[in-house]
């Protein structure tokens, strides 16, 4: 074995050989291997070399000829060539690796696979790859190409007066970052918009938490009847869609034939609110809104770890002498929260994010006066829909994206981290 | 004697919040179904009594002259579409990730779960432009694709879960007869997993259906409009044109059918909720 090992160097050889791709394994003598490489290769210079090529020229330039150049294509175009680069890369580091580790195994001097077996090899280590990469490579595309597109467009000048065909958009490094904090106009409708989205986050979510496990634990009673049925019409909030729900809410709280001011208000001697123009109101009665749509989920998640407490804990209490509130306050609390807690903040990042019920119910309005594009009610995802959609300011909106993303994203670690804790905890 | 009156006022005080918010839930419902029934001066003028005649006027003026109809189709072509492409990606994903311990498999399946919190809202707008690019847009095909994919990370959730709870000694004593992986993904453990992928399939069936803002910016043309972009143009002309009415009908038909999955399915679709939602 000695003599072997000092004789042959094929490892090192078949790798070098492998910087152009099929070489190494043509040299480790595995043809059908070697010609997949070069094939894959020669598909791909010449499939994505003009994709390539353009779309390094677009991302850097955005373009040079007004009217010729469509800055916000190329920079798409730019992306995807930048997506297709690495996954060329990925292939090309494949190769690399396959010639180093057959070299090696002829330099121990293991026989070379038969191609039957090197075939069986492909379809079972690749197994697992097989099986991901369509939907993996999809994703890439709804993902990750998503965010490479935001964090770059937020680093140019791009909005509907400076747009193309007619204008080439430019980079302009952190200018919209700045701009927001240092433009009074911006600043002003940032923070507001901000404020409200933390409040409207906090009181909507509790408030549905509350809803939900307030009646949760009412439901669970023992001596109640009909309890099935009750259970059914609480879920009905939930499998009624929630746009055509949020479309209901939007009649019946209008102002003039709506069925709030004139039935229930009317029947308790209040007379009509201005729900849809009044800051305030229609700031309450989106929450109380969320907390119609966002309950039942609560509820029945709640209603399945009560009835696995068991009943000794209560018989143990009730032995103590202890009160409902205080059964509650001690036993049933405790063990729901421990239990569904990780949920309990998903809902409130989902609500941090609900751009349904603002946009739906009243499209974030009513204006107001000074806000860039901003109504009272909208939060910051329906905000940034309208800097896109409506207002055009697709640069500045981008750049609050990516504000916005940085919230969510670190929630979502913190979160990650939590429930991993957790689930070892559960483990003990 | 005393301590029986407590305890029944205890007990009415407890079913008062039950039966007022029974009628909460209730109340929209019902004012939009009666509301399907009226003409727009019973509307306005006595929104709570039974409507003079049931007509379906209403039903008919959204069924053809707002195109409800062709809206229903078209929802359903995406609904289905997106369903089964979620499926094709996701069940051979999640079996990987699952099950098959290879270089990469934890990173990749962290990789899914957060690209289950990123917000679908940020991927709107690049979207919009990519499927441009691609000639997508304004395309049920192309709104169907990306449905499937923003619902991919949860479903391969969903059904890891379910994948984890299949005994791994018939997988192995399969693979012991000569079964190939392929084999056994399609002829065991796709078998095994039946209950998962159903449940997951209501769930996006009814998030397909329901869906309206990527298609609010994904799709162009009125012959292309789902159900609920329909409805949203319905609702927007009622404004002006007053067909209350007539939006309450298409609202009713846009519910039915998810009413109908929630009736048959209540069960699997709360479990398969709560299940995946206390273990992840």
């Amino acid at each position: 074995m000695d003599i072997t090992e000092a004789k042959t160097n094929h490892k090192k050889i078949a790798t070098y050989l492998s910087i152009f791709p099929g070489a190494g394994q043509f040299y480790n003598r595995q043809f059908i291997k070697g010609s997949v490489f070069l094939f894959l290769t020669i598909i791909f210079m010449s499939a994505f070399w003009d994709i390539i090529d353009i779309g390094l020229w677009g991302i850097v330039t955005l373009g040079e000829i007004p009217m010729e150049d469509h800055s916000i294509f190329l920079l798409v175009q730019g992306i995807i060539a930048l997506l297709v680069i690495a996954i060329g890369i990925t292939i090309y580091v494949i190769n690399l690796v396959d010639a180093y580790r057959n070299g090696k195994r002829r330099d121990l001097g293991f026989e070379k696979n038969s191609i039957r077996q090197q075939y069986q090899n492909l379809i079972d280590t690749g197994f697992p790859y097989l099986m991901l990469s369509p939907g993996f490579f999809l994703l890439i595309f709804v993902v990750i190409f998503p965010i490479l597109f935001v964090i770059l467009l937020s680093f140019t000048n791009y909005s509907i007066s400076n747009s193309p065909p007619a204008k080439l958009v430019d980079w302009v490094g952190f200018d919209n970052y700045i701009d927001i904090f240092k433009m009074d106009t911006w600043r002003h409708t940032f923070f507001n918009v901000f404020k409200w989205t933390i409040i409207w986050t906090f009181a909507a979510t509790t408030l549905q938490i509350a809803v939900g496990i307030f009646l949760a634990v009412l439901v669970n009673q023992k001596e109640l009847k009909f309890k099935k049925m009750i259970r059914t019409i609480f879920i009905l909030p939930w499998a009624v869609p929630a746009f055509v729900s949020i479309l209901v809410f939007a009649g019946m709280f209008n102002n003039t034939f709506g069925t709030i001011n004139n039935d229930i208000l009317a029947f308790l001697g209040i007379g009509p609110i201005s729900w849809m123009t009044d800051p305030f109101w229609t700031k309450f009665a989106l929450i109380m809104i969320q907390s119609w749509l966002g309950f039942p989920f609560i509820f029945v998640m709640v209603t399945g770890v009560l009835q696995s407490i068991p009943n000794e804990l209560y018989e143990a209490a009730q032995v103590d002498g202890a009160s409902m509130w205080q059964k509650f306050k001690n036993i049933t609390f405790p063990i729901v929260m421990y239990a569904t807690a990780p949920i309990m903040i998903t809902q409130y990042t989902f609500n941090f994010n609900n751009f349904n019920v603002i946009f739906l119910f009243n499209g974030g309005d009513p204006a107001v006066v000074g806000q860039n594009g901003a109504g009272a009610t909208d939060i910051l995802i329906s905000w940034i829909y309208k800097l896109t959609l409506e207002v055009g300011q697709y640069g500045k909106a981008a750049a609050i994206t990516m504000m916005l993303s940085l919230v969510v994203i670190t929630v979502a670690i913190w979160q990650f981290r939590r429930t991993k804790s957790f689930q070892e905890e559960d483990m003990m | 004697m005393k301590r029986t009156v407590g305890q029944l006022m205890a007990r009415t005080a407890l079913r008062v919040p039950l039966f007022l918010w029974t009628v909460a839930v209730l109340y929209p419902i019902f004012w939009m179904f009666l509301g399907s029934f009226k003409t727009n001066a019973e509307i306005y003028s006595n929104p709570w009594g039974l409507p003079e005649t049931f007509n379906f006027q209403n039903y008919v003026m959204a069924w053809t002259d707002y195109n409800i109809s062709t809206s229903v189709f078209n929802s359903l072509i995406v609904t289905v579409l997106g369903a089964i492409l979620c499926l094709i990606l996701a069940i051979p994903t999640a079996y990987a990730i699952e099950r098959i311990k290879f270089k990469g498999s934890h990173v990749l399946f962290t990789l899914y779960i957060s690209a289950m919190m990123i917000p679908m809202v940020l991927a709107w707008i690049p979207l919009f432009f990519l499927l441009a690019q691609l000639n997508l847009l304004d395309n049920l095909v192309g709104l169907a694709v990306v449905y499937a994919l923003s619902q991919l990370p949860f479903t391969i959730f969903v059904l890891t879960s379910f994948i984890s709870t299949i005994p791994k000694s018939l997988e192995e004593s399969a693979a012991i007869d000569g079964m190939s992986p392929y084999g056994i993904l399609w002829k065991i453990v796709t078998p095994l997993t039946m209950s998962g992928i159903i449940t997951v399939t209501i769930m996006n069936t009814i998030q397909f259906w329901n869906e309206y803002f990527m298609a609010l910016i994904f799709l162009q043309s009125e012959g292309n409009y789902t159900l609920a972009l329909a409805i949203d143009y319905i609702s927007n002309e009622a404004q002006y044109t007053n067909a209350w009415g007539t939006l309450f009908a298409s609202l009713v038909i846009a519910i039915i059918p998810v009413i109908i999955l929630y009736a048959i399915f209540q069960r699997r679709i709360t479990k398969g909720m709560t299940e995946g939602a206390i273990k992840g």
